[in-house]
């Protein structure tokens, strides 16, 4: 298992290599100047000159890639378009075009508030998808299962965007019982920062739950006619145990395996809720960057989106061979 | 809230601004104002203020700054020769690092300051009157401390063609003078400037020591002469003030000095920063921001009232006018049908109602108390009866001995602008004009709209005003005097207005003392709009700005037109 | 109700959308304590359905049970589900046909082995667990204490059976009702497997259903012998019987298909013609009456009437449900039949 982590660490790597290269080459041939968008307003051609230098596009492309992975692993040094030269420590993904902050920091500023929102949004759409669709698939056929399923298969047609605008025009404006959305430190204000997400993770966990409602129904529903499960009735267990033990557990592996790679990506951002709610998040942050072609913050967020998405399905790998013992990883 | 725009065309300054409202009381030399400010009822001493701000400063180095919301903050740290400071919503000119409001013997070319003898930098050295006047050297090298005012390099007399203390570090600026003891800071100008002390309220004349001053990277940390000092400045994302233990409040009549810090969080966007604010959650509470007009959010939070005792509305300093060109209307009658034909309330409506600004018949305003003049315009109070008076209009136009019924409008294509021109073609087409709209590209509007003579020389500007400073002068000189236009340039004086009498009016204003030219220069700008009818003000656009529950002492700044954050405390 | 397991009139019906699947229909017979019972058909024709009927797994479901089930003098047919779930595991349990898919693919075998104990006996988790060794070692794996901790998939096909027979015996069952237990296995696993069975049965006198579709594994095991056709039972009868005088022309099919070691090498094999029928279609009267190459010796009977579980002869523990008179059956059997054996 150790050699398998390992192996799959490897190409995982190989894999971000990849996207790096793609966006790159993307960005290169973009009809843009990363000079002229990184100068400002009061730009002159010859500071354009000096930012052309100072960022090293005048560089072949191939060394500008090969001094953007070293600057990951190791750092560089970038000359300084009027200051003296700076560094920039690993993992290095640059300059702001718009701010000029250090590409890995505005990341790691704006990771907080998308972490918030995913691991909040999360466990309440497990918590309500999950509960809905095992009570669905008890009560196959009854009122409850109807009425659920019928909420669910319109749950998951909405959009998140009419959804939040729906809630927040309701419980903020309206019923004022919720402060405008928005992300503050849960460790200086805790109350504050539940009171802040609640619409967020409501909103995304509405869409969410009913979708794993519906995974978890079907699922639960499948193994109730495996052979096992009449096993273990033939046992004598009780109804609790078999549906719990027996079903519920061979149900979840599928489930587990969705929702590592939904976490993951929306670890890379939360774009469209972020942008709803206003909430300062990495997916926030990557539509900011593509608006204002501001490349090494858009190259920065890719990047991080791939990295959470291919730890994810090594995690959701690993995981599913702890889950299911039929799996060997080799 | 930076807004490049045309000024004083008499010296040819480039400028623009931002500034302020609320009666801005010019003070007489007599006033001495040396006592310090009067406490704020209620305020407490610590905490931290936290201001949200979308993105950096443009520039902390006072000879570059020239943007509202940072020129009333720098002030924290800043101190001027001259200074606005608001008290109780009432703001007036006072001496800062200066000991009086200066004097003048020869009608405002010669300018005398005495100077404060006992004020400190943040290291314990003394402000000397050389670090003011170095201060004033320095900013001549505006190429490379840019963004800022010009009006030093413009005002003060240079017959040495002096370049800057960059460029000729060895060279002297001879009109500017320190007395023997460094008591007093004599300016000699180029021209005379009767509202000279408006003008030493910008960061070139403020004091920085030589040894101490790093050119370009000066903004990164500029050496505090006020309440408190810069700890710490992360470039686009934080920074932080302390006190600063070498600031004495008995000196300083402008600032206050209430929490520990303040913390200026930078990056957040505008969405953001309005929901933060109005969420009013964990740090937001103790949160303000001068660079984010409440805009997307209005209607959930105007005229709420659980968002009245923060929410902070208040008419910026830009005045929305029309200038009737005097040289393409002739007609005296054929201009004051223009003028009732201007249906306020529909262009007030095209811009966003009355949320976002305020009817004035005027475009000095009325917290210029020493010039406003509440008039009517087409005999009507126009925040009363906004609507257009076609019926009037249509009897001016009968009256007109040389008519002329097809206008050209003005007008640039940028924001709600083009609504606006079209909600006044609507009221001309009513009133019996034939109206030909004139759209320019929001890049070339104002060199184009000002040229005289030619085919295509408009009858009506749609444009718009920001005064430099808080006073007459820095509006009726700006734009109706007649010495400014060149034969194919009207400059910023639109209306091309060159009428005997009002120019006879600007040279008594020229020698008169602050308080009287005030009072000249108001009735210009009514003769102008009443007797001439070559100008309609329409609104004041309308600032919208909100703090969190927990700051106290906030108040519109009639320097800045901004919220001043010099008071702002943290409640208990 | 003398006999241990006692099923009168067991019929067993699945609503679906096509109709009504008569799956069981009037099924009766006994088994005694320590005692097999073989039941035999193929595919769809009820055996299974009529396992699960005994051990109570249809409640609940979509399936009507109707007729009487005697476990132990317990009715199961007409009982709540938690008074059968208490009799399941402990009074009768079951070895499942496909014990790969019978068994959770999740947990280690030791653990649903001690799942099964724990349910029926107030013990510790430990104790349980000790219990599976010792029950994984009775049917014969080696290294129980090993394997134990094995997952089903780490078993073989073999082992996995004996595991499932582990399981079904760990409380001691009276009645143990074994659904295909060898089919997937191969000869000698087989042969180790039904020995493992015949020993158990010795030790704890066990009541046996071992429902196959091999004549030649009843042969060797059971006492008696339940011959189902299309939900019907056919033949019944004592091994002895029903092997060596047959009744039924299905039972004579059965027999001539086998290949037989001690039989005439030359004799060719015959298969029964046509395939076994839909449950959703019937054929009126005799179900077998299609595939039946007697149906010239009754006529129109067969294709219309129903034919009667009648005794074979006066007194004896042997029925059939044929419209042939016995006579006939003895001649044809006689003639034609028999030199095929």
């Amino acid at each position: 298992m150790l050699k398998y982590t390992f192996r799959r660490i490897i190409s995982g790597t190989l894999v971000l290599g990849i996207v790096s290269a793609i966006v790159f080459a993307i960005f290169y041939i973009l009809p843009s100047d990363p000079a002229r968008l990184a100068c400002g307003k009061s730009c002159t051609p010859d500071l354009v000159a000096r930012i052309q230098v100072a960022l090293e596009l005048d560089q072949p492309l191939p060394i500008q890639y090969g001094r953007f992975i070293k600057g990951i692993f190791v750092g560089r040094t970038y000359l300084g378009n009027t200051d003296a030269s700076r560094e920039c420590g690993a993992p290095c993904l640059g300059y702001s075009y718009q701010t000029d902050l250090p590409v890995t920091e505005l990341l790691l500023d704006r990771l907080p508030a998308t972490l918030s929102i995913a691991v909040g949004a999360s466990i309440l759409w497990l918590l309500i998808g999950l509960s809905s669709g095992i009570i669905s698939a008890l009560r196959r056929g009854t009122w409850i299962d109807r009425t659920s399923q019928g909420f669910a298969l319109a749950a998951a047609s909405l959009q998140i965007y009419f959804v939040g605008l729906i809630l927040q025009f309701i419980f903020v404006d309206k019923l004022a019982w919720l402060p405008m959305p928005g992300y503050t430190s849960p460790f200086d204000y805790p109350m504050d920062w539940a009171k802040q997400m609640v619409l967020p993770w409501v909103t995304l966990a509405f869409l969410l739950s009913a979708i794993y409602s519906r995974l978890t129904r079907s699922g639960m529903i499948e193994t109730m006619g495996e052979d096992f499960v009449r096993t273990a009735r033939a046992k004598g267990l009780s109804s609790r145990d078999i549906n719990l033990k027996h079903v519920l557990r061979a149900a979840m592996t599928p489930i587990v395996t969705v929702f590592g790679l939904d976490l993951g990506s929306l670890l890379g951002g939360a774009v469209i809720t972020e942008y709803v709610f206003n909430i300062p998040g990495l997916g926030k942050l990557s539509t900011e960057a593509v608006t204002n072609l501001d490349l090494p913050v858009v190259t920065g967020t890719v990047l991080f989106a791939a990295f959470f998405i291919i730890t994810a399905n090594i995690v959701v790998d690993l995981l599913y061979s702890v889950l299911d013992p039929k799996v060997r990883l080799t | 809230m930076s807004l490049k725009k045309k000024a004083l065309a008499v010296v040819g300054a480039a400028a623009l601004a931002s500034t302020a409202l609320l009666s801005v009381n010019a003070a007489s030399a007599a006033t001495t104002f040396t006592t310090p400010v009067a406490p704020i009822k209620g305020a407490v001493k610590g905490g931290t203020v936290t201001i949200l701000a979308q993105g950096d400063f443009e520039h902390l180095d006072p000879a570059r700054n020239y943007v509202g919301g940072t020129l009333d903050f720098y002030r924290l740290f800043t101190r001027t020769l001259t200074q606005y400071r608001t008290v109780n919503g009432k703001t007036d000119l006072v001496p800062d690092v200066a000991a009086d409001l200066g004097t003048t013997k020869d009608g405002g070319k010669t300018w005398t300051f005495k100077l404060r003898t006992n004020l400190k930098y943040e290291d314990g050295n003394t402000i000397t009157c050389a670090d003011m006047k170095y201060g004033v050297m320095r900013s001549y090298n505006d190429d490379i401390l840019d963004g800022g005012p010009t009006y030093a390099k413009d005002f003060i007399a240079n017959p040495t063609n002096y370049k800057g203390a960059y460029t000729e570090p060895g060279k002297d600026l001879p009109s500017v003078i320190c007395s023997p003891k460094g008591d007093a800071i004599t300016f000699k100008l180029a021209i005379p400037v009767p509202y000279f002390p408006y003008v030493t309220t910008f960061g070139a004349f403020s004091p920085i020591p030589k040894a101490k001053d790093t050119k370009q990277n000066y903004e990164l940390r500029p050496l505090s002469s006020g309440p408190y000092k810069i700890e710490s400045y992360s470039r686009g994302k934080e920074l932080v003030l302390v006190r600063n233990d070498k600031w004495d409040a008995k000196t300083d009549p402008v600032r206050w000095n209430y929490p520990d810090e303040y913390h200026v969080i930078m990056g957040a966007d505008q969405n953001v920063i309005e929901q933060s604010l109005i969420s009013d959650s964990g740090n937001a509470k103790t949160s303000v921001s001068f660079d984010t007009n409440i805009i997307t959010n209005l209607s959930k939070v105007l005229n709420v009232a659980k968002y009245k005792d923060r929410l902070f509305n208040f008419d910026s300093a830009y005045n929305r006018y029309y200038a009737i060109n005097v040289d393409t209307v002739k007609d005296i009658n054929v201009r004051k049908a223009i003028q009732c034909a201007v249906d306020f309330k529909s262009i007030l409506l095209a811009a966003g109602g009355t949320s976002a600004g305020s009817y004035a018949n005027s475009t000095i305003p009325k917290s210029i108390k020493a010039a406003y003049r509440n008039f009517n315009v087409c005999g009507r109070d126009v925040s009363k009866k906004p609507e257009a008076q076609l019926d009037q209009a249509k009897a001016f136009l009968a009256k007109a001995t040389n008519p002329k019924t097809t206008l050209r409008l003005a007008y640039r294509d940028r924001g709600v602008e083009p609504l606006r021109a079209a909600a006044l073609e609507q009221s001309l087409k009513a009133a019996g004009f034939t109206v030909i709209m004139d759209k320019y590209p929001s890049s070339d509007f104002y060199a184009p709209a000002a040229k005289r003579g030619g085919a295509n020389e408009p009858d009506i500007i749609q444009t718009s005003w920001a005064f430099d400073w808080a006073a007459a002068s820095g509006i009726v000189y700006a734009l109706f005097d007649a010495r400014t236009m060149t034969p194919e340039d009207a400059k910023s004086n639109q209306s091309r207005g060159d009428f005997a009498d009002l120019q006879k009016l600007f040279a008594k204003a020229d020698t008169s003392a602050t308080a009287a030219q005030e009072k000249i220069l108001g009735d210009i700008e009514q003769s102008l709009i009443v007797d001439k009818a070559a100008h309609v003000s329409v609104y004041f656009e309308t600032s919208h700005y909100m703090a969190g529950s927990k700051v106290g002492g906030l108040q519109v700044d009639g320097g800045y037109s901004t919220l001043s954050v010099l008071g702002a405390y943290v409640k208990k | 109700m003398s006999a241990f397991l006692e099923v009168k009139n067991l019929s067993v019906a699945f609503p679906t959308e096509d109709g009504v699947v008569q799956a069981v229909d009037s099924l009766s017979f006994s088994v005694e304590k320590g005692k097999t019972l073989g039941i035999v058909g193929e595919s769809g024709s009820g055996k299974s359905v009529t396992s699960l009927a005994i051990l109570g797994l249809q409640k609940g479901s979509r399936a009507k049970v109707s007729g009487q089930i005697w476990v132990d003098g317990n009715e199961i047919v007409a009982a709540s589900e938690s008074e059968v779930r208490k009799l399941r595991g402990k009074a009768m349990s079951m070895i499942f046909q496909d014990a790969l898919a019978a068994l959770h693919p999740y947990y280690t075998v030791g653990h649903q082995i001690a799942e099964a104990y724990l349910v029926h006996n107030d013990v510790s988790k430990k104790a349980a667990m000790a219990r599976a060794v010792e029950m994984l070692d009775r049917v014969g794996i080696p290294e129980p204490h090993k394997r134990v901790n094995d997952f089903p998939h780490q078993f073989s096909g073999g082992m996995r059976q004996r595991a499932m027979i582990a399981m079904a015996l760990s409380c001691n069952p009276s009645l143990l009702i074994a659904d295909e237990p060898t089919t997937a296995l191969d000869v000698t696993v087989q042969a180790q497997i039904l020995e493992l069975l015949r020993d158990l049965q010795k030790e704890f006198g066990t009541a046996i259903i071992l429902i196959t579709h091999d004549l030649g594994v009843v042969a060797e095991t059971a006492d008696d012998i339940l011959l189902m056709y299309a939900g019907k039972q056919i033949e019944y009868g004592t091994v002895r019987d029903v092997l060596q005088v047959p009744q039924h022309p299905y039972a004579w099919g059965l027999l001539t298909s086998i290949p037989r070691l001690t039989g005439d090498p030359n004799l060719a094999l015959t298969a029964i013609q046509g395939a076994p029928p839909s449950l959703i279609s019937v054929p009126s009267g005799c179900a077998f009456h299609p595939r039946c190459t007697y149906v010239d010796n009754v006529g129109a009977a067969c294709s219309t009437l129903i034919p009667e579980l009648i005794p074979v002869s006066e007194g004896k523990h042997h029925s059939v449900r044929c419209h042939m008179s016995a006579k006939v059956r003895e001649q044809l059997f006689t003639s034609q039949v028999a030199p095929h054996l």
